[in-house]
Formats: structure tokens, C-alpha cells, sequence
């Protein structure tokens, strides 16, 4: 049987990252670190999340000086609400406090 | 310690050889490698670029270069080194000189040669496919 896409837990911990900050650009490294996972596990998944709309992405205006443009991610509106409606199926109780957050934020 | 901004020629060609869709991807995990603390923290998130590029590679391999040559790819090198070791350990039991099988190990070799060079015409003649 195929699998559900996005259905893994590396997936979900990728999307509760981006969710918890959801209007903040980030990039890979510090999503990385929250996330614990590895650039060889985290990139594919942000390449698939951008293949399929639910990321949007672009480079830094102003780097560090002496470093590279860094590439940052954030979800889209439409990747929101799929990440939100997913996560309620699979991992409610951090849908739940990714809401109360929200709530907070905007009150 | 941060990467160097235009990057260094090992970066360029692992660009390079990346499809055209995923060169970004890459751009962005070596930019990044600059962020990470400590050799050994830089080491794994370089070894996962390093797989990245690697499947893409593999994937861009497997779209491009048919499978009659990538059959050949595999066998021709193989042929090449078993009749060598015929040639060399003078294989009797043909009943041929070992002469033939230096000349079929050398015709295997180049061989070889003629079917990289089609796989890389294969794989890099395409519209983007050029190292920038």
C-alpha cells in the first residue's frame, strides 16, 4: 500500500517547526536544530513540501558579512492549512497548543 | 569558519552536476553549512549535501542515459578487468593466447571510454544540463 505523502514523523516535527512561527522566514540550519534532524533528512523534505505548494521560499536580501545568501522557508497560506489539517489527524495535541499559540498571538 | 561566498571549485561542479531544478537546494545547504557550530556538526551537514547531490545524480543519470548504455556501463568495465586477469594469469583452458585476451581487455577499455563519453553527452547535452 502506498503512503499517505507527509505522513512522517520528521515531516510532522518539520511542520509544527514552521507553524509555530508561522509568518517567520526561516532557514534550513535553524530548522534544523529545532527539529534535530540532519540536512540530508530535512532538505528532501523541504524540496517535496515546495514541490507541492505548501512552502514558499526565497534567498536573504542582506547577508552576514563574508557569508553567503542564505535560502529561507516559510509555509504558505494554502501549506498552513494543509500542515494544520493534518496535524490534527495525526498529532492533535500539538494542533492544539500550535491553536492556543495562535490565539495567543493574535489577542 | 564560514564557506566561502563564491564558493570553491569541489562546490561548483557538485552544482554542476545537480539537475537545473535542484541547484538552489544545494546552494542553499552549502550556504548554510557556514552556520553550523563545531567540525563535526559542518561534517554532517555536509555528508547530507553530499547525499543530496548524490540522488539527484542518480536520478538525473537514470532519466537521461538509456538503459542499454547504462547495462553497458556496468559490463564493459567488467569485461575489461576479467580479461586482463585472463591476459595475466595466461587462462589456458580456451586454448587461446593470452594475447587475445590483453586485446579484448584493451578493446573493452576503450570501450569504456567511448561509453562515458556518451553518457556524459547524454547527461549534460541537455538545454541547462551545462556547468555554469
Amino acid at each position: 500500500m502506498a503512503r499517505r505523502p507527509n505522513s512522517s514523523k520528521q515531516t510532522d516535527a518539520l511542520l509544527i517547526a514552521l507553524l509555530s512561527e508561522r509568518g517567520r522566514w526561516r532557514h534550513g540550519y535553524d530548522l534544523g536544530r529545532e527539529t534535530g534532524l540532519k540536512s540530508g533528512t530535512l532538505y528532501p523534505i523541504l524540496m517535496r513540501l515546495d514541490a507541492q505548494g505548501w512552502l514558499e521560499s526565497r534567498w536573504e536580501d542582506e547577508p552576514a558579512p563574508g557569508k553567503p545568501r542564505r535560502h529561507l522557508y516559510r509555509l504558505s497560506p494554502a501549506g498552513a492549512d494543509e500542515a494544520m489539517t493534518l496535524l490534527e489527524q495525526r498529532r492533535p495535541e500539538a494542533a492544539v497548543s500550535l491553536l492556543a499559540a495562535d490565539e495567543g498571538g493574535v489577542a | 569558519m564560514s564557506i566561502d561566498p563564491r564558493g570553491g571549485w569541489m562546490q561548483r561542479f557538485a552544482i554542476a552536476l545537480c539537475p537545473p531544478g535542484d541547484r538552489r537546494w544545494l546552494r542553499a545547504l552549502l550556504a548554510e553549512a557556514g552556520e553550523a557550530q563545531g567540525v563535526g556538526a559542518r561534517a554532517i551537514w555536509i555528508a547530507g549535501a553530499g547525499g543530496i547531490v548524490a540522488s539527484a545524480i542518480g536520478a538525473r543519470v537514470a532519466s537521461a542515459v538509456p538503459a542499454w548504455l547504462r547495462f553497458a556501463l556496468v559490463t564493459a568495465p567488467a569485461a575489461a578487468v576479467t580479461l586482463r586477469l585472463l591476459a595475466y594469469f595466461d587462462y589456458g583452458a580456451l586454448r587461446l593466447d593470452d594475447d587475445i585476451f590483453l586485446a579484448g581487455s584493451l578493446a573493452m577499455a576503450g570501450a569504456c571510454c567511448a561509453l562515458c563519453a556518451l553518457a556524459a553527452r547524454a547527461v549534460f547535452g541537455r538545454a541547462g544540463g551545462a556547468i555554469d
